[in-house]
C-alpha cells in the first residue's frame, strides 16, 4: 500500500471530470426538474467546435471558453425550445428526460456526420509533469483539476452569495415562492442550463486533451458521473461534487488494489449498497410526498 | 404450412432456373457484374476501424473497375453496417445472401460479429473470404467456405513476444484487455518471449476493456519494473497507457501488435509512443513500393475522405487477393469455382502484405508480419517480412 | 369493442401473420420476425410506462435473461415450450424483487436506476462467460419443439417470434386492461388517494415491474432462436434507449402503439441502410417532435382526436334536483355497514422540523354521528386529517384509535380494512380511469368488508353501477375526471369512498370550490349517508354547511383546540367569532347563521 497516496491523488484528478459532470446534472435538475441525458453530447459538441476554432489559430485557452459558451448556449436553447414547452409539473419529469435522450441521439449522430469518426487531439495548455504525493501528474491534469475546483468554488459562491443564486436555490425548493419574490423563472432556468452544460464542457475539454477528441468522449465519464450523482443525491450540489470525486478515488483504488478488470463492478456494488442504506444518496433530500 | 413453404420454394427455384443464363454462373454474377457483400462498423465506437477498412476495398475495386474489371465484369460491393453488433451482422448476412444474392462476403470487418453470421453463411453455402478480422478457430481446422490472409492476432502476439525476447528483455509484463478475445491473443506473447529467452519471466496484467484512466495500472507497473511491456488491446487504451507510463517515468520498452499500427497512434500518442515497437501486416503507408504508391493514388481518387492508413492499406491488399482468386476461378464463376480460385493461389504477391498461398488444407493465406517501430514520429520498418510462426 | 373481442382480434391477427409469414421472401420474413420480437420488448416498456409511470431503460436485462436462459435450455435439449414459462417466471420474479425497491424511490429516480440495472446486466453478461460466452458471445443451438416434434429451423423461428408476440400482446391485454391494470393506473395518477382506498403502491409497482419483465423475457426467446447468436452488445443501454424511443413514438401504454413503435425502430434502419447514422438522427428527431407535439404518442393522439370528433357534449354540473337523500340512504345502506366503533383522537401533537403544527388537539366521533371540524387557515385541520389517514406521523398522541384499533401503527392502505375512508379537497380522482372504472377499483377493495358485515354480495361492476345510479352520474360514468366539472369530481370522490365499504368517512373540504347547486348535491348525499348510519367527519371552511349537518363541532386555531360543542354553542362562541373575524363579531354572527 506504499502507493496509496499517489493512487488517491490520481483518483482525485480523474474524479474532477466526474464531479463537474455530476454537478452539471444536479444544477439543471434542481432548477428545472430535468435530468439532462444529452449533457455529455452537448459538451462534446462544444469541444468539437472549440477544436475547429483552435485549428483556425485560436489559442487553446480561448478554445476552452468557446467550448463552454457553445455547450452552455446549446443548453439554454434546449431549455427554451425543447424543455419549457413541455410544461412544468410532476407528469412531465420523465418526458423531459426522454426529450434529452432524443436530443443526445441527434447531436451524437451530427458529430459523426460532420467531423467523421477519426479521433483528433487538443494540444496541452501547459506541457510537462509535476510530482504530487509521489505520483507524476501532467500539468495539464493539474490545471484541469484546478479549473474544475475553481469552477465548483465559483458555482458555490454564486449559489450562496449572489441574489440570483440565492433566488435559484429558493426556487428549487419552491417554484411558486420564486414567482412571488418576483424572479423570472425563465431566467433562472436559462442560467442553470448554461452553468450545467458549461461545467460539463470544461470536463469534456480536459478529457479530450487527456485522451482524444471523439464522439464518445464523455461516455465512460458520464456513467461515472451518474454514479456520483446516485452517491451524493440528485438534489445536492455538494453531494454531486463529492460523489464525483469519490467515484474517481474508488475507481482508482479498486483498479489498483482489487482488480483492474472488475473495477466497474466494484464501483457499482458500492453504489447499490449505498442506495439500499440511503435511497436518496448521502446528501440528497428524501422523497417529498405531497398530500 | 410447411408444405406451402416448400411449394413456394420449389416455385422460386424453377423460376430461377428458367431465368438462369446458360453458363450457370453463381449468385451475384451476371454478364457484366459480380456482386459481393461486405459488412463493417460504419457507426459506433468501432467506426474508427470500420470506415477506413471499407475505404481500402472501395479504392481497390474502384481502380479495378476503372481498368475494366475482371473478364469484362465490374465488381460491385454492397456493404452493410453492423455497428460491431453481432446481431446486426446476422441481419446483414441474411440480407446480403438472401435478398441481394451476393456471390460471397468479402473483406468483412469484425471478428465477433462475423463469427455470429457463420452458421447462417454455412447453411446457405456462401463463401466468407479475405475478412478484415480473424480468429484461430476460423482456420484450424480449415473450413471449406472461409479463407483469409490477415495474419492472426495470435500469431502477431507471438511474433511481438519473440521480438521482445530477442531484444534481451527478460522480465516482460503483458497488459491486455480482460475479455476472452484479447486474453487468448495475449496468451501467445509468453511463448514468443520464451522462444528467444527460455527463462524469461512473463506476467499477465488484465485490464477492463474500455478503461480510460490508466493511472493505477501505470503505478502497478512502476512497482513491477518490467524490462518490457507488451500491450494487447485497443489503440485508445494503448495511448492512455503509454502517456501514463511516460508520466510516471517508468523506464521500459513498449511493444504492441498489428491492430494498433496506425497513423492515429502517433497523432494521439505523440512523444509517449516514440520508440514503440510492433509487428505490422503491411508495409508502411508512406512506403516507396509501387503497390503502396498505387494504393495511395487509388485511395485519393476513389475514397478521398480517407487519408492513407494501415487499415485501408490492408483491406486494399485483401481485395487484391480476392480479385486474383476471381481471375483464377475462370468460367463459369460460381461459389465453388471461386473457392477453387482461392485454393490455387500460390505465392501471390500483393506487394503490400506477405506472400499469399492457399491450399485446401491451409485457408489462412499468410502468417507473415513485418517488424516496425516509431522513429521520429513516423512508422519505419525494422526488417523484412518474416513468418510469425517461425523462430525468426 | 369489449375485452373478449379485443382478445380474439389479437389472437386472430397473430394467427394470420404466423400462417402467412412463410409466403414472404426470406429476408422479409426476418424483418417480420425482428418487428415481432422487438414489439414484445417495446410492449413491456410501454405497458410499464403507461400504467405505472415508470420508464425503464433497463428492460434489455430481462430480454437478455430470456435469451440466455432459452439458449442454455436449448443446449441441454429442453424444448422451447418449457423455456417460455421458465423464462417468464424467472424474469418475472427478478423484476418483482427489483420493483419492490421501486417504492423506496421516486418514479424519476427509479427510472435513472434502471439505467444502472442495464449497466449491471452488461457487467454480469460480460463476466459470466460459462453461460453467456462473455464478450465473444455464444451461438444458439436450435431448440426442439414438442408441438412440431423436431428442431426449429429458421422458418419456424420466424413463426415462433410471431406467436411469442401474440402471447405477449394477449397477456398484456388481459392483465393490463383488467382490474389489475386499473389498479396500476389508479396508483400512477394519484398515489396518495390510491393508498387511501387501500391500494399498496409498493406492491403494485413491484407486480407491474415483474409482469413487464416477464413479457420482456419473451422477446429474448425470439431473439435467441431467430438470430441464433447472442452477444452482450445486443442487450446494452443503446438498445434500452431505442425501446424508449419506440415507446414514445408509438404511445406509452398502447398495444397498437407498441407494434407501431417497434416497426419504426426496425424499419427505419432497414430503409436507411446506405446512410450510416441516419437512423440515429431519425430516432432522435422523432422522439423530440413526438413529445413536443403529440405528447401521448402517435396512436393515443389519433385515438383522442377521433374521440373528440365523435362527442363534444359538455356534461352538466350536478344539482340536488335529481338527488334524493332517502334513495341515497338506501344505496349507502346496501354498500356501507353502519358504524359501530368510535373514532377518537386525544392529546395529539405534530411537529415539522421544530414547527408545531398541532398541539394537544383531539376529538371524538361516536358511531353514526357527524362531527364538523372548522378553523381558519393554518389551523391544522388538514394535518389532523392526514394523521388520521396515516400520511403523517403524530409526534405524540395519547390515543388515535377507531374502536379498539390503534391508528398510529396502522399503514395508510390498511385503514379501509377497519372501515375508515376519506375524501380529498381537490377530489384527487384517478386521471386515467373513467368514473365507472374508479368505482370498480374501489369496490374490489371494499368487497371483503361488505362480505364480513353481511351486506348483499355484489360484483365490483354492480357496486359501481349502484353508486352511479344513486349519485345520478349515469351521463358521465364513462368519462374521465379531466373531462368533468369540478362539482362532479367532488361527487365522484364521495362515490369512490362509498365503494370501499367503510363505516367512518372523513371528508376534506367537501364544499370548497362549489357553487350553491353543487353544495346542495353534496349536502343531500351527506344526509343520505348519515341516515344510513355512517359516521361522518367534515372538515371545511364553509361554516354554515358544516353547522347544518353536524351533531357537534370542533374548532382548531393555530394548531390548538379552540372550542368544542353543539353547533349552536359554537355559533355564539366569542373565541370562535374572534378567531374567524377578529373583533368585528357582529358581521360574523350574520355569516355564521346565514
Amino acid at each position: 500500500m506504499h502507493d496509496l497516496l499517489p493512487v488517491i491523488a490520481a483518483g482525485i484528478v480523474s474524479g474532477s471530470a466526474y464531479a463537474l459532470l455530476a454537478l452539471g446534472i444536479v444544477i439543471i435538475f434542481r432548477s428545472t426538474d430535468t435530468v439532462n441525458f444529452a449533457i455529455g453530447d452537448m459538451a462534446t459538441l462544444g469541444v468539437y467546435i472549440a477544436v475547429t476554432a483552435i485549428g483556425f489559430g485560436v489559442p487553446v485557452a480561448g478554445g476552452l471558453l468557446i467550448a463552454i459558451v457553445v455547450a452552455g448556449g446549446t443548453g439554454v436553447l434546449t431549455e427554451r425550445f425543447l424543455i419549457r414547452p413541455l410544461g412544468a409539473g410532476h407528469k412531465s419529469l420523465f418526458i423531459a428526460l426522454v426529450v434529452t435522450i432524443g436530443l443526445g441521439l441527434v447531436i451524437h449522430a451530427a458529430l459523426g456526420a460532420i467531423w467523421g469518426h477519426r479521433p483528433t487531439t487538443i494540444p496541452a495548455i501547459i506541457p510537462g509533469t509535476a510530482s504530487v504525493f509521489g505520483v507524476a501528474l501532467t500539468w495539464n491534469k493539474i490545471v484541469a483539476t484546478g479549473i474544475a475546483l475553481a469552477a465548483m468554488a465559483l458555482v458555490a459562491w454564486f449559489f450562496r452569495f449572489t441574489p440570483m443564486g440565492v433566488a435559484m436555490r429558493a426556487s428549487a425548493e419552491d417554484h411558486f415562492a420564486a414567482r412571488i419574490v418576483g424572479i423570472n423563472p425563465g431566467r433562472i432556468a436559462a442560467i442553470a442550463w448554461f452553468l450545467g452544460c458549461g461545467l460539463a464542457a470544461i470536463a469534456a475539454f480536459f478529457l479530450a486533451m487527456d485522451t482524444s477528441v471523439n464522439a464518445n468522449l464523455t461516455l465512460a465519464a458520464l456513467f461515472r458521473a451518474f454514479a456520483g450523482v446516485f452517491l451524493g443525491g440528485l438534489t445536492s450540489m455538494p453531494g454531486a461534487a463529492i460523489g464525483g470525486f469519490a467515484i474517481g478515488i474508488l475507481d482508482n483504488l479498486a483498479g489498483r488494489y482489487l482488480s483492474a478488470n472488475y473495477r466497474d463492478t466494484i464501483v457499482f456494488a458500492v453504489i447499490v449498497a449505498v442506495l439500499f442504506v440511503r435511497p436518496s444518496g448521502f446528501l440528497g433530500a428524501g422523497r417529498k410526498e405531497r398530500v | 404450412m410447411k408444405h406451402l413453404q416448400y411449394g413456394l420454394a420449389a416455385l422460386v427455384l424453377t423460376a430461377n432456373l428458367a431465368m438462369a443464363p446458360a453458363r450457370a454462373d453463381g449468385p451475384g454474377v451476371t454478364a457484366d457484374t459480380i456482386t459481393l457483400g461486405s459488412w463493417s462498423a460504419l457507426t459506433g465506437p468501432f467506426a474508427v476501424y470500420g470506415v477506413p477498412g471499407v475505404a481500402g476495398q472501395t479504392a481497390f475495386y474502384g481502380k479495378l473497375n476503372a481498368e475494366g474489371g475482371i473478364n469484362g465484369r465490374k465488381i460491385r460491393v454492397i456493404t452493410e453496417d453492423h455497428a460491431y453488433n453481432p446481431q446486426q451482422a446476422v441481419a446483414a448476412a441474411r440480407k446480403l445472401v438472401n435478398r441481394d444474392k451476393v456471390l460471397a462476403i468479402q473483406g468483412a470487418y469484425g471478428t465477433g460479429p462475423s463469427a455470429a453470421a457463420f452458421p447462417y453463411l454455412q447453411q446457405e453455402g456462401a463463401p466468407f473470404v479475405m475478412p478484415y478480422a480473424g480468429a484461430l478457430d476460423w482456420y484450424e481446422p480449415p473450413r471449406p467456405l472461409i479463407v483469409g490472409a490477415q495474419t492472426l492476432l495470435d500469431y502477431q502476439a507471438r511474433a511481438v513476444g519473440r521480438w521482445a525476447g530477442k531484444d534481451g528483455h527478460k522480465n516482460v509484463a503483458v497488459v491486455h484487455a480482460a475479455v476472452a478475445a484479447y486474453e487468448k491473443v495475449a496468451s501467445n506473447v509468453g511463448p514468443g518471449v520464451k522462444s528467444a529467452i527460455p527463462d524469461a519471466t512473463v506476467t499477465m496484467v488484465p485490464v477492463k476493456l474500455g478503461t480510460t484512466d490508466y493511472a493505477p495500472i501505470a503505478l502497478e507497473l512502476a512497482g513491477k519494473t518490467p524490462d518490457a511491456v507488451v500491450f494487447i488491446g485497443t489503440m485508445q487504451e494503448l495511448v492512455a497507457l503509454a502517456k501514463e507510463l511516460k508520466q510516471q517515468k517508468v523506464k521500459t520498452s513498449l511493444y504492441t501488435y498489428g491492430g494498433n499500427v496506425a497513423n492515429d497512434l502517433i497523432t494521439l500518442g505523440g512523444e509517449a509512443v516514440e520508440g514503440l515497437r510492433s509487428v505490422s501486416l503491411t508495409l508502411p503507408v508512406n512506403s516507396d513500393a509501387p503497390a503502396v504508391a498505387a494504393y495511395r493514388e487509388a485511395l485519393a481518387k476513389f475514397a478521398p475522405n480517407e487519408k492513407p492508413d494501415y487499415g485501408s492499406l490492408l483491406t486494399y491488399a485483401l481485395a487484391m487477393v480476392t480479385a486474383e482468386a476471381i481471375r483464377n476461378a475462370g468460367e463459369p464463376l460460381t461459389r465453388e469455382s471461386l473457392m477453387t480460385g482461392f485454393n490455387t493461389l500460390k505465392d501471390f504477391d500483393t506487394g503490400i502484405i506477405g506472400k499469399v498461398t492457399v491450399t485446401p488444407e491451409r485457408h489462412l493465406g499468410t502468417t507473415e508480419v513485418i517488424p516496425v517501430e516509431i522513429k521520429g514520429g513516423q512508422w519505419a520498418t525494422a526488417g523484412t517480412f518474416v513468418d510469425a510462426l517461425s523462430n525468426w | 369493442m369489449n375485452a373478449l373481442s379485443r382478445s380474439l382480434l389479437i389472437i386472430g391477427i397473430g394467427a394470420a401473420v404466423a400462417l402467412l409469414v412463410g409466403f414472404a421472401e426470406g429476408y422479409s420474413q426476418f424483418v417480420i420476425a425482428s418487428v415481432a420480437f422487438v414489439s414484445i420488448s417495446v410492449l413491456a416498456v410501454s405497458t410499464l410506462a403507461g400504467l405505472t409511470g415508470i420508464w425503464s431503460m433497463g428492460h434489455m436485462a430481462f430480454v437478455a435473461f430470456g435469451a440466455y436462459l432459452s439458449a442454455q435450455l436449448a443446449l441441454r435439449g429442453w424444448p422451447v415450450e418449457v423455456a417460455i414459462p421458465l423464462a417468464m417466471i424467472g424474469a418475472g420474479s427478478v423484476g418483482f424483487l427489483l420493483g419492490l425497491s421501486a417504492g423506496r424511490f421516486s418514479v424519476l429516480y427509479f427510472g435513472l436506476l434502471t439505467m444502472a440495472l442495464s449497466l449491471a446486466a452488461s457487467e454480469i453478461i460480460g463476466h459470466w462467460t460459462e453461460v453467456t460466452g462473455g464478450d465473444e458471445g455464444i451461438a444458439v443451438t436450435p431448440a426442439i419443439s414438442l408441438m412440431l416434434g423436431r428442431e426449429l429451423d429458421l422458418g419456424d423461428a420466424v413463426v415462433l417470434c410471431v406467436l411469442l408476440a401474440t402471447l405477449a400482446f394477449l397477456l398484456t391485454e388481459i392483465i393490463a386492461r383488467g382490474p389489475i391494470g386499473r389498479r396500476w393506473l389508479a396508483i400512477k395518477s394519484q398515489r396518495t388517494a390510491a393508498t387511501a382506498i387501500g391500494l399498496k403502491p409498493q406492491l403494485d409497482n413491484a407486480s407491474a415491474f415483474g409482469f413487464s419483465a416477464a413479457i420482456a423475457s419473451l422477446s429474448g426467446i425470439g431473439i435467441a432462436f431467430s438470430i441464433g447468436y447472442l452477444d452482450p452488445v445486443g442487450f446494452d443501454l443503446n438498445m434500452g434507449v431505442k425501446l424508449i424511443v419506440a415507446t414514445v413514438v408509438g404511445g406509452a401504454g398502447s398495444l397498437l402503439g407498441a407494434l407501431l413503435g417497434a416497426a419504426f425502430i426496425v424499419v427505419v434502419p432497414e430503409m436507411a441502410r446506405n446512410v450510416p447514422a441516419f437512423s440515429e438522427f431519425v430516432f432522435g428527431i422523432a422522439t423530440v417532435l413526438t413529445l413536443l407535439f403529440l405528447r401521448q404518442g402517435i396512436v393515443p393522439s389519433i385515438g383522442a382526436a377521433l374521440k373528440r370528433r365523435s362527442k363534444t357534449r359538455k356534461p352538466e354540473t350536478p344539482s340536488d334536483q335529481a338527488l334524493d337523500s332517502r334513495a341515497i340512504a338506501q344505496v349507502v345502506g346496501t354498500l356501507l355497514p353502519p358504524a359501530t366503533e368510535t373514532l377518537e383522537a386525544r392529546d395529539l401533537a405534530v411537529e415539522f422540523g421544530g414547527v408545531k403544527a398541532l398541539q394537544g388537539v383531539g376529538l371524538t366521533l361516536p358511531p353514526g354521528r357527524s362531527v364538523g371540524l372548522i378553523g381558519p387557515n393554518g389551523a391544522g385541520k388538514t394535518t389532523f386529517l392526514n394523521v388520521l389517514s396515516g400520511f403523517y406521523q403524530a409526534t405524540s398522541a395519547e390515543a388515535v384509535r377507531l374502536g379498539p384499533v390503534d391508528l398510529t401503527i396502522l399503514k395508510p392502505s390498511d385503514r379501509i380494512g377497519i372501515g375508515f375512508g376519506r375524501t380529498f379537497q381537490h377530489a384527487e380522482l384517478f386521471g386515467d380511469l373513467t368514473l365507472r372504472e374508479t368505482f370498480a377499483v374501489a369496490a374490489l377493495q371494499g368487497a371483503a368488508r361488505r362480505r364480513a358485515h353481511g351486506l348483499p354480495n355484489m360484483t365490483a361492476a354492480e357496486v359501481a353501477e349502484r353508486i352511479i345510479a344513486g349519485l345520478n352520474l349515469g351521463a358521465v360514468a364513462d368519462m374521465k375526471p379531466g373531462e368533468l366539472p369540478f362539482g362532479i369530481q367532488k361527487v365522484a370522490d364521495v362515490g369512490r369512498v362509498l365503494a370501499t365499504g367503510v363505516s367512518v368517512v372523513a371528508l376534506d373540504e367537501p364544499f370548497a370550490g362549489l357553487d350553491a347547486g353543487e353544495r346542495a348535491a353534496i349536502r343531500t348525499i351527506l344526509q343520505g349517508m348519515r341516515a344510513a348510519g355512517v359516521s361522518i367527519l367534515i372538515i371545511d371552511h364553509a361554516v354554515q354547511e358544516v353547522m347544518g349537518i353536524s351533531d357537534r363541532v370542533v374548532v382548531f386555531e393555530f394548531g390548538r383546540l379552540l372550542a368544542e360543542g353543539l353547533p349552536d354553542e359554537i355559533r355564539n362562541h366569542p373565541e370562535v367569532l374572534r378567531a374567524y373575524f377578529g373583533e368585528d363579531a357582529v358581521d360574523a354572527r350574520k355569516v355564521m347563521t346565514a
